[in-house]
């Protein structure tokens, strides 16, 4: 019944400021037409909380209010800086993670500022559904994998597969001894994609195409003839050839000692 | 048996099983490599180490136990630094410093291993004495693949000194940094134990010197390179450093620093829950 009564008085409002609306209120809450309306009284109070809510209210980049989903994933991703645990915590459990933002003292001010902050992260995130990752080191991959909850695919230069979780290890892991074996290189890093809904690709090249195109980059139709060639020039020539394989981009840094 | 390690022979024998559909299972650590069926076992190693490595090792090890240390947190090891301003840069001449042994005289120094140990290590050749030290953080990735080659299961095993080494990065880094402040503006990078700096070469107080008290002071040794035809080129995710030292160009590529907030947030997305 007071739910009805709310969306009469919504309804009544917008007659006010248009003559060609129409009211469509049922027979039974006429008594409720602008004619019989009471001047509403504001509280104080209650006008204060819808400021204080109003301030706190995240917006996206057209100006209206945020996916409630994105939101939630902002507020948790929030309380994952101040070290709060919320990997168990589902975007959709509204309830929990304001009571965990409420326990950490967080406003929602606080909120949203972090979200004005870094809104073109959360919008790219919004928009595309992904995120290009921070650079880590071979040994920060590997543990992300292990610890990782969502699906991994792998970007081999030709295409992108669906692995298991070993078969990443193993990937990362040949990739790795690849490079410290025949080329002498310390380690390298390389950027993850991430996806909201729990995508995470890497781009890993395969050893023997590499192999192949380095063979080729430097002139030479064995392997032990590349061991001539510096660690300098073998970083620049891997550099070219990962920048080709990836169209332009530079996700993966390999250090040459 | 015993092979070379090269890519080349590792695949031949993957693909043999393959074809064969045998599984086996295949254990990769950082020099070595090793495949082990019904039909071989072999053992790929990219060179023979000699007996002098393992007693190195050995040594340090037997050292090191008699000190328990607390667990070190690898996620934040730092191994390279930077003060560059966002901007290419271009120097006649910079300054390096080396720090001799830097993991060995830190254990010797910290008081983990005796000066006996630290002697034996340190008259080994740099490369047999990298290893020595390095084989406290041995790991090695076990991968279980079935009779088509597809890898079913995995597990890692790590040494159990490996926090030793971890200690000395953690140390290292830390003098690195209090070189770094000591150099103030002068200080332009690090890379795990060497500094690279500028220095007037005629003024008297160079920073050379202070380096050189700093590192006497704490029982360091270090090696002094004059640098020439120093470039650093700004790219999207790092300075690409180049340098001829004794005429020879050398590469460095230090990432640059990444945005503090797309940090949390992979590391949000990456350990969330998505079920």
């Amino acid at each position: 019944m007071a739910k009805q009564k709310k969306k009469i008085e919504r309804t009544s409002t917008k007659k006010t400021q248009s003559k060609k609306v129409i009211i469509k209120a049922k027979p039974s809450a006429k008594k409720s037409t602008p004619q019989s309306k009471p001047e509403r009284i504001k509280d104080p109070k209650k006008v204060q909380a819808g400021k204080i809510r109003q301030a706190g209210a995240i917006r996206d980049k057209s100006g209206k209010f945020a996916n409630p989903i994105l939101v939630n994933e902002i507020k948790k991703t929030f309380l994952a800086t101040k070290k709060i645990d919320v990997s168990k915590i589902n975007a959709d459990q509204t309830a929990k993670i304001d009571q965990l933002l409420k326990d950490a003292k967080i406003k929602p001010e606080q909120v949203k500022k972090f979200y004005d902050q870094n809104k073109k992260v959360f919008d790219d995130l919004q928009t595309f559904g992904k995120l290009k990752g921070t650079s880590k080191n071979s040994n920060q991959i590997e543990k992300a994998i292990t610890d990782y909850k969502g699906k991994i695919f792998i970007n081999n230069g030709k295409k992108v597969i669906e692995v298991s979780k070993s078969e990443a290890k193993l990937k990362l892991i040949s990739f790795k001894s690849f490079l410290s074996n025949n080329i002498n290189v310390v380690d390298f890093t390389l950027k993850p994609t991430l996806s909201i809904d729990g995508t995470l690709t890497i781009n890993l090249p395969n050893e023997k195409k590499l192999l192949k195109d380095l063979k080729k980059y430097f002139g030479v139709t064995k392997t032990e003839e590349l061991e001539e060639f510096t660690g300098e020039e073998i970083s620049e020539a891997l550099a070219d050839i990962l920048s080709e394989m990836y169209d332009g981009e530079e996700d993966l840094i390999i250090y040459a000692s | 048996m015993k092979a070379i390690l090269k890519t080349e022979n590792v695949n031949a024998y993957i693909d043999m099983h393959k074809k064969m559909k045998i599984p086996f299972t295949l254990t990769l650590s950082t020099y070595t490599a090793r495949i082990k069926s019904n039909f071989c076992d072999i053992h790929f190693m990219k060179s023979e180490q000699p007996m002098r490595v393992f007693c190195a090792y050995n040594m340090i090890k037997a050292d090191v136990v008699k000190h328990p240390i607390k667990k070190v947190n690898t996620g934040t090891l730092q191994y390279f630094s930077q003060a560059f301003k966002n901007e290419d840069f271009y120097s006649d001449v910079i300054f390096n410093i080396d720090i001799k042994s830097a993991y060995a005289t830190i254990l010797k120094n910290d008081g983990l291993i005796t000066a006996k140990t630290f002697d034996f290590i340190n008259r080994l050749p740099k490369q047999e004495r990298l290893t020595a030290v390095g084989m406290l953080a041995g790991k090695k990735n076990i991968f279980e693949m079935d009779a088509d080659g597809n890898c079913i299961n995995d597990k890692t095993e790590i040494s159990p000194t490996a926090d030793y080494f971890f200690y000395c990065v953690k140390r290292t880094s830390q003098h690195i940094n209090k070189i770094a402040s000591h150099l103030g503006n002068a200080f332009l990078f690090s890379w795990v134990d060497g500094v690279y700096f500028l220095q007037d070469e005629k003024a008297s107080n160079t920073a050379g010197r202070i380096l050189t008290e700093y590192l006497q002071e704490e029982n360091f040794k270090a090696s002094y390179e004059k640098l020439t035809d120093f470039e650093v080129l700004v790219k999207k995710d790092y300075y690409n450093c180049t340098y001829k030292k004794n005429d020879k160009e050398k590469v460095l590529n230090i990432p640059r620093p990444e945005h503090e907030i797309v940090t949390k947030i992979t590391n949000h997305l990456l350990t969330k829950n998505y079920n």
